[in-house]
């Protein structure tokens, strides 16, 4: 591990670790479940997951230069702070699409926000949508990232994977398409029977 | 943290006068700590335009710019380089960087109804440059309670410049001088000065009305309840005898138009619905002739979602493609709801002069799919 990726990780670590209860970075590689037993997918070895929290975090060398998150959102429910929107049933892929994108979009934290791509993609067998997304951070440096989501049922499972766009993003894209080939959503028995939430 | 950092510093450099003459006054020089806060400004201000939030328009803006520098007299615009910048955010909200840089966000310039309102605000911001209020306010920063509260202000967009006293409002001593030279500005250039406080009762009306929470000094009520009282004060002490100047509101609206529909856009990606429909209806009584005007309405009545909402949509849609048969953007909309409805032969023909209008459409993938599965 080189001198920077280790002071990225320990400065992410002290962010993420201010209180000693606080989430905690753990070694993430081979399946994960997450606790509502929602889904699965095969997390590549080497990389990190923030542990502690009720979304996915993952990273291989911290989350300031590449991350891969999972997260799932409840139609009729609020999405985050930068919208007002909500998803749907019955919703077309691209019609959730345009929510998360203007989600995004509305978001503070990505300024200048560009629609590289909006198309059809398939998660777990199951039409949905990927977007491709080119913005700046709140320092103005220039990511990239690409969104997966598929509606099934009343949830949207959404893979988000951001990097800065000058090598680190082009250089996980293939790791990231592995991992979401893995991607399995959990039937909703399967998963009551399995875990909480 | 080279904002903190000289945050910090500026706040660390002990005893030093806040009372400083205008701008205006002869022989104004720049302070050391000035220049080193103008530094930091066009810095921070670099980084923010980078971001691609200023509103592309040279014409508005040359015409923004006209306005300021009909308000202001020469030793000002000698003194401070004004210029007037628009920003992407439908938040309402404007601010001055201390080298003269104002930015207007489009939130605010949409619900405008005149240029006196416009030149009340600009009148307003330009007072902080001249009166050098961001200097003044950074040597009243004597407390770091003061300070952690300023460092921490989260405000959205504005990215770099949120560490300003100007992007979160000055002190109220400070506002209120602000109110009475834009005034004395406002009457000077011939403006009504009785618009000076209907634009901020209006603005607080709009906000009631659309019980939304804005985060910036110019979206709560305290502030625009101060402005609403400043203005009307000194109308009725030293202005009510005025005969009525100029509004220019049909020049103000044509400029601005744009503008509007622009705002509209960015309040309906933000879920805020009856900002966008205000927004929506302004455009469309401004211009009824454009297709975007019915267009946006009906995307509105689509994503606001309800029993009747398709059917809302479907009107606005067909209202604008009467309008303008080559505007791609109601083709897709219509032959998105017909193929939801199981009108495959209604979708397909209006996806089929989408794609005809838009060969390249960024869609193009989804619509095929839709297309492929409308034969079967």
């Amino acid at each position: 591990m080189s001198a920077t990726r280790k002071s990225l990780w320990t400065l992410a670590a002290i962010l993420t670790t201010a209180c000693a209860s606080g989430p905690r970075w753990v070694a993430a590689g081979g399946t994960y479940m997450p606790p509502s037993s929602r889904y699965t997918m095969q997390l590549p070895q080497g990389w990190k997951r923030l542990e502690g929290q009720d979304w996915l975090l993952t990273s291989r060398d911290g989350p300031f230069l590449q991350s891969l998150s999972v997260r799932i959102i409840e139609v009729d429910k609020p999405i985050g702070n930068s919208t007002k929107k909500v998803l749907a049933r019955g919703m077309l892929p691209q019609e959730a699409a345009e929510v998360i994108q203007d989600a995004i979009a509305s978001s503070p934290r990505m300024q200048g926000m560009k629609l590289l791509e909006n198309a059809p993609a398939e998660l777990d067998g199951r039409s949905g949508f990927k977007l491709v997304l080119g913005y700046k951070d709140e320092d103005g440096l220039k990511m990239k990232a690409v969104v997966y989501g598929v509606l099934a049922g009343d949830s949207l499972y959404q893979l988000t994977y951001r990097a800065p766009e000058r090598y680190y993003f082009e250089h996980d894209l293939a790791t990231v398409e592995q991992v979401r080939a893995t991607f399995r959503i959990m039937q909703p028995a399967a998963a009551q029977a399995r875990g909480a939430n | 943290m080279r904002r903190l950092v000289g945050t910090v510093a500026l706040a660390a450099t002990g005893c030093v006068t806040t009372a400083l003459p205008p701008a205006t006054a002869s022989g104004f020089r720049l302070e050391d700590d000035e220049r080193s806060l103008w530094r930091q400004a066009e810095e921070a201000e670099e980084q923010f335009e980078s971001g691609g939030v200023v509103y592309p328009d040279a014409d508005l803006e040359a015409y923004l710019n006209d306005v300021a520098r009909r308000l202001e007299p020469p030793e000002a615009l000698a003194a401070i380089p004004f210029r007037i910048r628009v920003v992407r955010n439908p938040y309402l909200n404007a601010f001055t960087l201390p080298n003269g840089r104002i930015y207007l966000h489009t939130g605010m310039l949409a619900r405008m109804e005149n240029e006196a309102q416009l030149a009340t605000l600009l009148g307003h911001e330009m007072t902080h440059a001249t009166h050098r209020h961001a200097v003044r306010e950074r040597r009243n920063l004597k407390n770091k309670a003061a300070l952690a509260v300023g460092l921490n202000s989260i405000l959205p967009g504005v990215g770099s410049l949120a560490g300003f006293s100007a992007v979160r409002g000055y002190s109220r001593e400070m506002e209120s001088e602000a109110d009475d030279t834009a005034m004395r500005l406002l009457a000077n250039a011939g403006y009504d000065v009785r618009e000076a406080p209907k634009l901020f009762a209006h603005l607080k009306e709009q906000l009631s009305e659309e019980k939304q929470s804005e985060p910036f000094f110019f979206g709560t009520h305290p502030a625009l309840d101060d402005r609403v009282e400043n203005y009307r004060r000194l109308i009725e002490l030293q202005y009510g005898h005025r005969p009525a100047g100029m509004t220019n509101a049909q020049v103000f609206l044509q400029r601005t138009r744009e503008v509007v529909h622009e705002n509209a856009v960015l309040d309906l990606r933000a879920g805020r619905f009856v900002a966008a429909e205000r927004g929506a209806r302004k455009y469309a009584a401004l211009d009824p002739s454009a297709a975007r005007g019915p267009f946006l309405l009906g995307e509105l009545s689509r994503q606001r979602g309800g029993e009747t909402a398709a059917e809302a949509a479907l009107t606005e849609y067909r209202r604008a493609v009467a309008l303008d048969a080559s505007y791609p953007e109601p083709y897709r909309a219509i032959g998105l709801i017909l193929y939801k409805r199981g009108d495959k032969a209604g979708a397909r023909e209006a996806f089929d002069k989408y794609l005809s209008l838009v060969p390249q459409a960024a869609d193009r993938a989804y619509i095929e799919q839709y297309l492929g599965s409308s034969t079967r």
